[in-house]
């Protein structure tokens, strides 16, 4: 090999350790961020990622997460139940396993009631639900209203009718017409809506599926994507240049263990 | 793709009828009580009552009462248990403390639908609970419905267990 050619390629594996040096620079803050994703990914089960929830205002704008529509309430004594999107809400607490449209709420005497599509629920003052009224327990179909009738029980303007009931929701009678104090929907107070967009929006994004979107970069769009795929590429280069410098380094050593050897003989 | 399009529309479609109404709670305490129900009654869950229920179901009802339909002798109930996401609406019917009828009414989930029909709602019936609140009889379950299974066999002691909770001489509460 001649002189020349010795000091091109000494340059040539300098400018690579050079480039592998700065792409292990680039790559490293990537290394770290799908390090830690995928570790914690690795444990949904164990971190109950699906069921936290994200209550980042800034985050959840980043995902246009936004409360559909407008907030309907109907005020029950002291508290307001409030149908947000397709969730009901007693004050800031979802009412679980209920997905219906709120036609009204009225407050009575032992209990707070609040008709929903096909049903009637039965809340006590302290907001625990006591029992879930349909069909079965004789709510009249197609309620489209509810109020307090003049005997202080509850009245139902109904698809057939109007319809009262006893003060434990027993049993039910059709009148003619009805003279009720009939609820009616309100815009809840600012400082209730406020809590409500938040517990809204604040159930809408699980940490599972933000740390899904960082691992995969979508977090940051369609570019995002094509960034960790930069990544992966830059990893390739990395392991391949280390790969080709490890074996290059290892020659030369080899050439010069050999070339000293023959040197001593 | 083309040749499995036809399987894939009907596992489509048996999903689309697993879930749905099988039969309006009205109807079924109807039908339990040939067309003229009985007034219903109010268990409050209370005290012992609650902490029974609670030991039975492995958690507290999601109400603080529960409505029945009957007397002391023979009573029917509509009760609401979580399979694996959604509540699984079943009617059950106790009869001299032993289930008479038990029948799948509204299912949500999406899997475990096979629960609702009589080859397996059969096995409970004339069954009753033990001394430590359990059925004195084995239920066979259904491999990939396991959860809905172990819904309807909760709800069955719960049943079972309320019905002894009816007072006696209430016989139109």
């Amino acid at each position: 090999m001649t002189r020349h050619k010795q000091k091109s390629r000494a340059r040539l594996l300098r400018s690579l350790y050079m480039w592998h040096r700065w792409l292990g620079l680039a790559a490293a803050a990537f290394v770290i961020v799908l390090s830690l994703s995928g570790l914690l990914l690795n444990h949904t089960g164990e971190l109950a990622l699906d069921s936290r929830h994200v209550h980042s205002r800034s985050l959840l704008d980043w995902y246009g997460i936004r409360v559909p529509g407008e907030m309907r309430s109907f005020p029950v004594g002291a508290d307001i139940v409030t149908q947000v999107g397709d969730r009901i809400y007693w004050n800031t607490t979802q009412v679980p396993q209920l997905s219906a449209r709120l036609i009204g709420a009225v407050n009575l005497e032992d209990f707070a009631a609040v008709a929903i599509e096909g049903e009637l629920l039965l809340f006590s003052r302290s907001g625990n639900l006591i029992e879930r009224l349909g069909g079965a327990a004789g709510v009249p179909a197609g309620m489209q209203a509810v109020g307090v009738s003049p005997g202080g029980t509850l009245a139902v303007h109904a698809a057939h009718g109007y319809y009262q009931t006893d003060d434990m929701f027993l049993e039910w009678s059709e009148t003619g017409t009805l003279d009720a104090e009939w609820a009616q929907a309100e815009t809840p107070p600012p400082e209730l809506r406020a809590a409500l967009e938040q517990a809204w929006r604040g159930a809408g994004l699980s940490l599972e599926r933000v740390l899904l979107d960082i691992h995969s970069g979508r977090i940051l769009g369609s570019w995002g994507i094509y960034l960790v795929d930069a990544a992966a590429i830059l990893f390739l280069l990395l392991a391949a240049s280390g790969i080709w410098l490890w074996s290059r380094r290892r020659a030369g050593i080899r050439e010069h263990r050999k070339r000293r050897a023959a040197n001593s003989r | 793709m083309i040749r499995s399009l036809p399987l894939v529309l009907l596992f489509a479609c048996n999903m689309a009828v697993a879930r749905g109404t099988y039969q309006e709670p009205a109807d079924f305490i109807a039908e339990t009580f040939d067309s003229a129900p009985p007034s219903p009654g109010i268990i409050w869950l209370r005290g012992d009552t609650r902490d029974t229920t609670t030991a039975i179901l492995g958690h507290k009802y999601p109400s603080l009462r529960v409505r029945y339909w009957g007397d002391p002798q023979r009573s029917a109930w509509i009760l609401e248990e979580i399979g694996k996401d959604q509540p699984i609406t079943v009617g059950l019917v106790v009869s001299g403390g032993r289930l008479e009828r038990i029948k799948v009414l509204v299912f949500r989930e999406s899997r475990g639908w096979e629960v609702r029909h009589p080859f397996f709602t059969d096995q409970f019936r004339e069954t009753g609970l033990t001394g430590d609140l359990d059925l004195d009889r084995d239920i066979d379950g259904i491999s990939g419905a396991t959860l809905s299974v172990r819904a309807l066999k909760k709800l069955s002691r719960l049943a079972l267990y309320l019905h002894t909770r009816i007072p006696e001489g209430d016989d139109t509460p």
